[in-house]
C-alpha cells in the first residue's frame, strides 16, 4: 500500500516548500497530499488515512490542535503520526500539545533536512512503531 | 528510481493532476499523455496511433501528448507548467536553503549560549563546520598576542591544536589577513601560495569584529576539491557567529588573567603587610623596651641630679645671707629663682618619667587633711596677696563653692554631703603637690577676683568596696577661680604633656607644661579623677577626687566640736568675699558661737544701731567698698561702752602700714587664707588671756638665726660622704651657730660616736664603706657611751620603702634632699625638744631613789598644769581629765609590766609612749622621762634591760598620783 503524507497549512508557500522538501519521497512511491484548512484536513484524513500529517498549529478554526484532538479521538486514526509545526519564538504550549495527542513538533522555518528525516523515520518505522 | 519531471508533475501531485485531467476531459481530441516509456500518465491508452506531440523540458524529452488538434496546445501547456514547476522549485530551493541557514544559526546560537571558554566555543564552531561541510581537514585559528595565527582547535591530519601557522602557510596567512571569505579549490595552482601548501583545497572564512580580523575558520582537504559558494556561505555564517562569542571568550580569559594577577598581587601585598606588621611589632617592642630603659634611667638619675642641685640652692642661700650690695643681691636672687625653677622642672620631669615608667609609688601614711591643704595654701598665699586675689578655703559638708545645682531629692539620694574625715591615709606630699599645682595655676591665670579651694566628701552609692573592712571615703577637691578661663577647643590639650593652652599663654604666664598631667596621674594613682570645667573670661574650676580610708584623727578635733569657752559668744563677720564669710560663720557656729555676717558695712552699722551686741568681730582689711579701719572705728562707737575686739584679716605677707599709726587698736591679726586653727587661736587669745602656744615656729624671712645654737645647744655630728654636701651642711650649721663635727661614712661615724657624745647625728643614707642605715643599726645596737643620739636621715630617695627602712633602722627623723634650711631648722628644733627633755632630767642611778626623795622634789610641773587648765577651759574640766589620767596610768603601767614579762617589745614601746605623753601633759616630767627611755628601749627591742626603768616608774607613780589628787581636791573645794 502506498504511504501517504498529508501537509496541512493555510499558507500556500509553506505547503509548496514542504512538498518540494519531501519530493524525493515521491520517487519512492510516497503520496503527498495537501490541505489548506483544518476541515479539509479532517476529510482527507478520514478518507485517505495518511501515515503522517504535518500540521500547522496556527490556522483559523479548527487550528492544528483541534484537528489533532479530533483525529486522536477516533480509534482507527490514533496511529496516524501528527507532527505539529509551530512558529519559532512562540511559546509552544507543551501541555496543550500533550493533551491533544501531538506526536512531534517542528519549528518554522523548519530545517528541511530535519523535516525529511522525520518523514523517513516515521514511514520506515511502520505503523505502530513510531513513538 | 528517479522520476522525470513530467512523471512527477502528473504523478502524485493531486491538484495538478486533477486540473490537467479536467482539461483533457474537455478536449476530446487529446487521448493520452505518456512518458518516455510509453506509460500512460493520464488518459486512455490510445487505440489508434494519433499525432504525438513532444513535451520537453530542460533540454530533454519528457514524454508525448497523443491526440488531435488540441494535443499540441496541451503539450505546450505542459511544457510551460514544467517550466513553472522548475522555477518554483528553484525558488523553493533558495528558501529552503535560507531555512537551513536560519536553523543552523538558531541551533548554533543555542549551543553557544551554553558553551563556555574559548576552547569550547571553538570546538563547537569547528564541529558544526565539519559536520555541515563534510570536509576532511579543518581548523579554527586566532591571532595570538605574538601576532602569529595560532591553531585553537583542529580536525584532520594537517593541523594540530597549539601550533602556529608558519612560513609554509604564508598563503593562508595572507588569505586570512585579507579578511574576505574565499574558496580555493586548487591551491597548488594559486599564485599566492608560494611554499608548498599543506592543503589542496580550502574554504576560508575570516572571523572578524567590526574593526579587525581576529582569526579564521578553515576547512578543506589535501587534494583539490570542488567546494562551492554554498560551502563558503556556510562557513561565513559560522564564522560570523563565532566572532562575537570568541571575542567574549577572549575578554573573559583576559579578565580571568587580570583576576589571577590581582589575586597574586593581593597575596604578595598581604605577605608584605604581614612582614611589615611583624617588623612594626618588633620595632614597637624595641621602642617600648628603649622607652622603659630610658624611664628607668631617668628615674634612677634622681639621686645624681638632686645632689648638685642641693649644693647650688644651699650655697645660693648662704650667699644671700652674707654682705651683698644691691646689685650682687639682685644677681643672687636671679640665681635663686632660676635654680628654684630648675629644681621644679627637674622634679616635674623626674616625676613624669617615674610615672610613665610606672615607678611612682605613693607613700601611704596617715596625715591630717587640713594640715596638708593649709600647707598647700601657704605656698601660694603670698603670690595671691600680691595680685590682690581673695584666697579662700572651705572644708565643709555643705560646699559653698560648688557650682553643681542640687535637684531636690535626686542629689541627696545619690550624694550625702558629709564632712570629710579629719585625717586620712595617703600620700600627703603628693596630695599637696596636686593642690599646689592647681592653686598655682589658678593664681597664675587669675587677674582679679578669688581663688577658692573647697574640700568635701561625696559618698556615691554602695558599689564602692571597702578596703579590709575599713570604709573608703571619696574626697572631692575643687579649685575654682575667676580667671581668664580655658577656651573649649583647647581643653583636650590641657592634659597633654608639654603643651600649654597656647604659646602666648606660655610667654605670658610661664610654666613647664607638665604640672597638670602629673597631677592627673597622681590623682589617678590615688583612686580618683581630675577634670575641669571652664568658661572663657569667667573662670575655671578644677575638680579632683581621691579615694582614701580614714585614719585616726590626731590633735585637731577642736575644729568641729563645740568649744566650751566660745559657747554662746556672739561674733560679727564682715568681709567682701561671700565664700569667706560663709566659711567663717559656719566655723564659728560649729564651735557654738552665734555668728552674723555681712558683706555690707552699712548693714553692720544698722545692726548695731538696732542694739545688736557682739563679743568680737572679724573684719577683712581689704574691704571692697572702703577703708576697714574707718568702719571699725564707727562700729566701735556704736557698740558703746563694751569693748568690741577686732580680729583683722590680712593677706599673707602684707603688713598694712596703716595699722601702725592709725591709733585704732587691732586685737589680733590673722592671715589670709584663713585657717580654722588660726581663728581658733586668735579667739582663744582673746577670750582666755593665754598666750598663744606656738607649736610650729614659722621662721621669718631671715632663715639663718645665728643665735639658734645659743637657744638650742646641740652637739651635732654630720655624716656625709660628698665633699660639696659636707661643705654646704657645715656652713649652714655654722650660720646657725653650730660647730658640727664631720664623719665621711658610717664607719667613721661609729668611731666618732664612741669617742665622744653627740646630741644629734645628721646621717646621710647613701654612703660608701658603711651606709647610713647600717651605721644607725650599729649605733642603736652598741649604744656607744650609753647614749641614744637623735639621728636624722638625709636622703635623696623619695620612695616610701626607703623611709620605712630609715625608721626601721632606728632613725628618729627624715629629711629629703635637697635639704631646705627651714626643714633642717625645724628638724633640729624637734630633735632639740627631745634632747632638752633628756638634758633637764639626767637619769639618776635608780637604786638611790626613795619614796621620800620623790615626795620632796616637785613631782608635778605647775606650769604644765596651768597650761592644761587653760587649754581645757577651766578647773572643772581639769578635774575630769585628772580622773581619766588616774584611771589610765595604772593600766598603762600594768601593760608595761606584762609586756616585759612576755618580752613583747612592741607592746612595751606603745605603752611607754602613751604614758610618756600623758605624764608630760600633767607636768610629771620625771615619770615622763622614764617612759621616754623605756620607749626607746622598746624601739631597740632590748626591753629586758629596761626592767630597772620600769621599777623606777612604778615607784614614781604613787607620788604623781597623790600630787594630782591634791590638785583635784583643790579644784572641787
Amino acid at each position: 500500500m502506498n504511504r501517504k503524507i498529508l501537509i496541512v497549512d493555510d499558507d500556500a508557500h509553506i505547503r509548496a516548500l514542504i512538498e518540494i522538501t519531501l519530493e524525493s519521497l515521491e520517487d519512492e512511491g510516497v503520496v503527498l497530499l495537501t490541505a489548506d484548512n483544518g476541515t479539509e484536513a479532517l476529510e482527507i484524513i478520514h478518507a485517505e488515512r495518511p501515515d503522517l500529517v504535518f500540521l500547522d498549529a496556527m490556522m483559523p478554526e479548527p487550528d492544528g490542535f483541534a484537528v489533532c484532538r479530533q483525529v486522536k479521538q477516533v480509534e482507527e486514526c490514533r496511529d496516524i503520526v501528527m507532527v505539529m509545526l509551530t512558529a519559532k519564538g512562540q511559546a509552544f504550549d507543551r501541555h496543550r500539545a500533550t493533551a491533544v495527542g501531538v506526536d512531534r513538533y517542528l519549528t518554522k522555518p523548519f530545517d528541511p533536512d530535519r523535516l525529511l528525516a522525520v518523514a523517513r523515520e516515521v514511514l520506515q518505522a511502520g505503523p505502530g512503531e513510531v513513538e | 528510481m528517479a522520476r522525470s519531471a513530467l512523471q512527477r508533475l502528473l504523478g502524485t501531485r493531486r491538484q495538478t493532476r486533477e486540473v490537467v485531467a479536467a482539461l483533457l476531459a474537455r478536449q476530446s481530441s487529446v487521448v493520452a499523455i505518456v512518458d518516455l516509456q510509453e506509460q500512460v500518465l493520464l488518459g486512455e491508452p490510445p487505440a489508434v496511433d494519433g499525432m504525438r506531440h513532444p513535451v520537453a523540458h530542460g533540454g530533454s524529452l519528457q514524454g508525448h501528448v497523443i491526440g488531435g488538434e488540441s494535443a499540441a496546445a496541451v503539450a505546450g501547456l505542459l511544457t510551460l507548467m514544467l517550466e513553472r514547476e522548475e522555477e518554483k522549485k528553484a525558488l523553493a530551493g533558495e528558501v529552503l536553503e535560507k531555512y537551513r541557514e536560519l536553523n543552523l544559526l538558531y541551533d548554533l546560537a543555542d549551543k553557544l549560549a551554553t558553551a563556555f571558554g574559548l576552547e569550547a566555543i571553538s570546538e563547537l564552531i569547528l564541529t558544526e563546520a565539519r559536520r555541515l561541510s563534510t570536509a576532511a581537514e579543518g581548523a579554527l585559528v586566532l591571532y595570538a598576542e605574538s601576532g602569529q595565527l595560532q591553531i585553537v582547535t583542529a580536525f584532520g591530519q594537517v593541523f594540530s591544536a597549539g601550533d602556529c601557522l608558519g612560513e609554509c602557510d604564508d598563503g593562508l596567512i595572507t588569505l586570512i589577513q585579507n579578511g574576505q571569505p574565499e574558496v580555493i579549490n586548487q591551491l597548488s595552482r594559486d599564485p599566492r601560495f608560494h611554499h608548498r601548501p599543506r592543503l589542496g583545497a580550502v574554504v576560508c572564512a575570516p572571523i572578524r569584529t567590526s574593526k579587525r580580523v581576529t582569526g579564521a575558520l578553515l576547512i578543506g582537504q589535501r587534494e583539490p576539491a570542488g567546494y562551492t559558494a554554498a560551502d563558503q556561505k556556510l562557513l561565513t555564517i559560522l564564522a560570523a557567529q563565532a566572532a562575537p562569542a570568541i571575542e567574549n571568550a577572549l575578554f573573559y580569559a583576559q579578565l580571568e588573567r587580570y583576576n589571577r594577577t590581582l589575586e597574586q598581587k593581593v597575596e604578595e601585598r598581604t605577605a608584605e603587610l604581614a612582614e611589615a606588621n611583624r617588623e612594626a611589632r618588633e620595632a614597637l617592642a624595641a621602642a617600648e623596651a628603649a622607652n622603659e630603659a630610658k624611664s628607668a634611667f631617668l628615674a634612677s638619675m634622681s639621686h645624681e641630679i638632686r645632689t648638685p642641685m642641693n649644693a647650688i640652692i644651699g650655697m645660693t642661700s648662704l650667699l644671700q645671707s652674707t654682705n651683698l650690695n644691691a646689685r650682687q643681691f639682685e644677681f643672687t636672687e636671679i640665681v635663686r629663682s632660676s635654680s628654684d625653677a630648675l629644681l621644679t622642672l627637674i622634679n616635674d620631669i623626674l616625676d613624669f618619667s617615674k610615672i610613665e615608667a610606672g615607678r611612682l609609688e605613693l607613700e601611704m601614711q596617715p596625715f591630717d587633711l587640713r594640715d596638708c591643704v593649709e600647707g598647700a595654701l601657704d605656698l601660694v598665699a603670698t603670690r595671691a596677696a600680691e595680685k590682690h586675689l581673695d584666697l579662700v578655703y572651705v572644708v565643709d559638708g555643705r560646699d559653698g563653692a560648688s557650682n553643681q545645682p542640687e535637684e531636690p531629692g535626686a542629689e541627696r539620694r545619690r550624694y550625702q554631703r558629709i564632712l570629710p574625715p579629719p585625717a586620712i591615709v595617703g600620700d600627703v606630699t603628693r596630695l599637696r603637690q596636686v593642690l599646689v599645682n592647681l592653686l598655682n595655676n589658678a593664681v597664675k591665670f587669675t587677674e582679679r577676683g578669688e581663688v577658692v579651694l573647697a574640700v568635701t566628701e561625696n559618698r556615691p552609692p554602695a558599689d564602692l568596696p571597702g578596703v579590709d573592712g575599713a570604709e573608703r571615703h571619696l574626697l572631692h577637691f575643687v579649685v575654682k577661680d575667676t580667671g581668664i578661663g580655658i577656651p573649649a577647643e583647647r581643653m583636650d590639650r590641657l592634659f597633654k604633656p608639654f603643651s600649654q593652652v597656647d604659646s602666648s599663654t606660655t610667654r605670658r604666664y610661664g610654666g613647664t607644661g607638665l604640672g597638670l598631667i602629673i597631677s592627673r596621674r597622681l590623682v589617678e594613682l590615688m583612686g580618683g579623677e581630675l577634670w575641669v570645667e571652664s568658661e572663657m573670661g569667667r573662670g575655671s574650676a578644677f575638680h579632683f577626687t581621691v579615694l582614701a580610708t580614714a585614719a585616726e584623727s590626731p590633735v585637731h578635733d577642736f575644729i568641729h566640736n563645740p568649744v566650751p569657752w566660745l559657747a554662746g559668744k556672739r561674733l560679727l563677720v564682715i568681709a567682701g568675699n561671700a565664700v569667706n564669710r560663709r566659711m567663717l560663720t559656719l566655723q564659728a557656729q560649729s564651735w557654738g558661737m552665734l555668728a552674723m555676717n555681712t558683706g555690707n558695712g552699712d548693714e553692720a552699722l544698722t545692726w548695731l544701731r538696732r542694739g545688736q551686741h557682739f563679743h568680737a568681730m572679724v573684719v577683712d582689711s581689704q574691704l571692697p567698698w572702703g577703708d576697714s579701719l574707718t568702719l571699725i572705728r564707727a562700729l566701735r562707737n556704736l557698740h558703746g561702752a563694751d569693748a568690741l575686739p577686732v580680729l583683722l584679716m590680712v593677706p599673707m605677707g602684707q603688713m598694712p602700714p596703716l595699722l601702725e599709726n592709725a591709733g585704732t587698736t587691732i586685737d589680733s591679726i590673722i592671715n589670709k587664707p584663713i585657717k580654722p586653727s588660726q581663728l581658733y587661736e586668735a579667739l582663744q587669745a582673746l577670750f582666755t588671756d593665754r598666750p598663744v602656744r606656738d607649736d610650729h615656729p614659722r621662721p621669718g624671712r631671715n632663715l639663718f638665726d645665728a643665735r639658734m645654737a645659743q637657744r638650742l645647744p646641740l652637739r651635732i655630728l654630720l655624716v656625709e660622704d660628698n665633699a660639696n654636701n659636707q661643705k654646704l651642711a657645715l656652713l649652714v650649721l655654722e650660720r646657725l651657730g653650730y660647730q658640727a663635727d664631720l664623719a665621711a661614712n658610717g664607719l667613721e661615724a661609729l668611731l666618732a660616736l664612741r669617742r665622744q657624745p653627740y646630741d644629734v647625728v645628721l646621717m646621710d643614707v647613701q654612703m660608701p664603706e658603711m651606709d647610713g642605715l647600717e651605721a644607725t643599726r650599729r649605733v642603736r645596737q652598741e649604744r656607744p657611751g650609753n647614749r641614744d643620739p637623735y639621728i636624722i636621715a638625709m636622703t635623696a630617695n623619695a620612695m616610701s620603702s626607703d623611709r620605712d627602712d630609715c625608721l626601721l633602722a632606728g632613725m628618729d627623723d627624715y629629711l629629703s634632699k635637697p635639704i631646705r634650711v627651714e626643714q633642717l631648722v625645724a628638724a633640729l628644733w624637734r630633735a632639740g625638744g627631745e634632747v632638752a627633755m633628756e638634758a633637764e632630767a639626767p637619769p639618776p642611778p635608780v637604786a638611790e631613789r626613795s619614796m621620800a626623795g620623790v615626795r620632796e622634789a616637785p613631782v608635778l610641773d605647775a606650769q604644765a598644769l596651768r597650761t592644761l587648765e587653760e587649754m581645757v577651759g577651766g578647773k572643772e574640766y581639769l578635774h575630769q581629765l585628772i580622773d581619766t589620767f588616774l584611771e589610765e596610768a595604772p593600766r598603762l603601767l600594768k601593760n608595761l609590766r606584762r609586756a616585759l614579762e612576755q618580752d613583747d617589745p612592741d607592746g612595751f614601746r606603745l605603752a611607754a609612749h602613751s604614758l610618756k605623753s600623758n605624764c608630760a601633759d600633767y607636768g610629771a616630767t620625771h615619770l615622763s622621762d622614764l617612759c621616754k627611755r623605756m620607749e626607746a628601749m622598746g624601739r631597740e627591742r632590748h626591753i629586758q634591760s629596761a626592767a630597772a626603768l620600769l621599777d623606777a616608774a612604778e615607784a614614781a607613780y604613787p607620788g604623781v598620783s597623790s600630787a594630782l589628787m591634791a590638785v583635784r581636791q583643790s579644784v572641787s573645794s
